[in-house]
């Protein structure tokens, strides 16, 4: 194995010509007596982990082994779960397998990790089984801190969805949302900084406050009690819910309402330093961090999270492994589905001039987040990031300004569901 | 209007000084934003936060239309006796709502 560790420049096209060139020429070479191909290992088939094992695969064809490590058979996409929860998808539509992965060659294994043997360099799963690896992108996604709400835990959360992770309770979710009544009050929680998808909640607000409005409970009331003081596109979401639902979506930062002293599963109460909110539905997004398995094997920093170098997302821990995804500290870039798909992208194509000694091009990340402040208003924040003072930071940005026409905001939803469509299709096939 | 939510300690020493908060969620129209269909939306604030101690004013409050919505008050004052607080929010139309809270004040 020979690296190129001189600085280089390309073109996207550039890159994948060469990255065609030496894919031929290792099939070329295969005929003779040659080592077996070096072995990826991707652990996680979320956005980040099934798009940088297809890009992979699609670059490194029978020059390297891929292989995805995925515990659930099946996976529901977090992004446009909110749609769901406001009845306007089904959980069918955000469902999706792993067939077309095992059809473009990459060996899909169904089992949970439990461990990262970091000098074996190898997964152990819960069967037993070891996976050895000679580069590993782990993108393992949140845990979520039940804990650090002092009342919440697993079992408080089928009182109290979170539905921060799809699944089972988005479908919790949105049957409590069809069962209140017409003057129901729901109390929501808001974590601190950083979490998974930063506009998620607010935008949660306005969806179900738009169900409850279109089902005839206007008269229902939605409180957030947030543990910031401000929130990704405020000022767009504020005036949205005014103008959609008037008076049902209520937000009151901790200066206001206190902070968060605990909650009450048996009472449906959160109590803050000013009063005992209840409602007849609470909804509480806990704080989160690195999903476990990343922090036990000593990636994560003492916040929980997982620190990467910005040129390739490589852990500055371990130079085999590769932290993609909303368990790593990507610099300025939100948790979200597109920056990990982007993540994931630079990753593999690192990986593989790590394994091949392909081209190493100047890392270009891109996120977009597009949230439904009503099923026809969209709006967008999104930018082009690249590595800056040894951190990842914003090149050029954009997002959606109050008071567009009707016409541009349908445009931005026509662009979220392309999109839905785009990014599924990249990580499933 | 909804009811107000009003926090002062439960108890405090003769000469401490008390804080006070109290939070009415209010949208505060301030009839100068045009509705979805271009027309004017009607103004609607809370224009006055009157609270006293025992009947006895302590602070009177006058608001503009400029205030934002869900009005948040935080004071302090000099508790020298036990007693009820009470804080009333009086809106445009002259509706009316309040909130009290006793505190204890040991010598």
């Amino acid at each position: 194995m020979t690296a190129t560790r001189q600085p280089f420049t390309a073109t996207r096209r550039r890159v994948l010509g060469l990255a065609m060139l030496a894919t031929g020429v290792m099939a070329v070479s295969a005929r003779g007596a040659t080592p077996a191909p070096p072995r990826i290992v991707v652990l996680g088939g979320g956005a980040g982990g099934a798009v940088a094992a297809r890009t992979a695969k699609r670059l490194g064809g029978e020059a390297v082994s891929v292989t995805l490590v995925e515990a659930a058979p099946s996976y529901v996409t977090c992004f446009f779960s909110n749609w769901v929860i406001a009845g306007l998808r089904a959980m069918e539509d955000i469902t999706h397998g792993y067939a077309g992965l095992a059809a473009d060659g990459i060996a899909v294994v169904h089992g949970r990790a439990e461990a990262i043997d970091r000098d074996a360099r190898a997964i152990r799963l819960a069967t037993g089984e070891t996976i050895p690896y000679d580069r590993l992108i782990l993108a393992p996604g949140i845990a979520l801190r039940h804990e650090a709400v002092p009342g919440y835990s697993e079992a408080a959360a089928l009182t109290m969805p979170h539905a921060w992770k799809a699944g089972p309770q988005t479908t919790l979710l949105r049957s409590r949302l069809e069962a209140l009544g017409p003057t129901a009050s729901i109390v929501m929680l808001v974590p601190p900084n950083p979490y998974r998808c930063p506009p998620g909640p607010y935008e949660r607000a306005a969806l179900m406050a738009h169900r409850l409005k279109a089902t005839g409970r206007a008269g229902a009331r939605l409180t957030i009690l947030d543990a910031k003081e401000t929130f990704s596109k405020q000022a767009l979401f504020q005036e949205g819910w005014e103008r959609h639902t008037p008076g049902m979506v209520q937000w009151l930062p901790p200066s206001v309402h206190g902070g968060i002293l605990s909650v009450d599963p048996a009472t449906n109460s959160v109590e803050t330093g000013l009063d005992v909110f209840s409602g007849d539905l609470i909804t509480v997004i806990p704080p989160q961090q690195a999903a476990p398995i990343a922090v036990d094997a000593g990636l994560a920093d003492p916040d929980g999270w997982c620190p990467v170098v910005p040129a390739a997302m490589r852990s500055p821990m371990d130079s085999f492994v590769h932290v993609i995804g909303d368990a790593a500290k990507a610099g300025e870039m939100p948790k979200s589905a597109f920056a990990a798909a982007s993540q994931g992208r630079v990753a593999a194509v690192a990986v593989l001039a790590d394994l091949l000694g392909w081209p190493r091009p100047e890392p270009r990340y891109f996120n977009t987040c597009w949230s439904l402040i009503a099923p026809d208003d969209g709006v967008k924040v999104g930018a082009l990031y690249g590595e800056k003072a040894g951190g990842i930071a914003t090149v050029k940005g954009f997002v959606s300004q109050p008071g567009e026409p009707a016409a541009e905001r349908r445009r931005a939803v026509d662009e979220a569901e392309n999109w839905y469509a785009a990014i599924t299709a990249e990580m499933f096939g | 209007m909804e009811r107000p939510r009003l926090r002062l300690p439960e108890r405090v020493r003769a000469g401490d000084v008390v804080p006070v908060r109290a939070l009415l969620m209010h949208p505060m129209e301030s009839g100068l934003r045009l509705g979805p269909d271009g027309g004017r939306v009607p103004r609607r604030i809370v224009y006055r936060i009157a609270c006293s101690f025992e009947g006895e004013p302590l602070l009177v409050m006058d608001l503009e239309p400029g205030i934002a919505a869900n009005p948040y008050v935080e004071f302090a004052f000099l508790a020298r006796r036990s007693g009820t607080l009470t804080v009333v929010y009086t809106e445009d139309g002259g509706a009316e709502t309040a909130v009290e809270a006793f505190i204890e004040v040991e010598a």
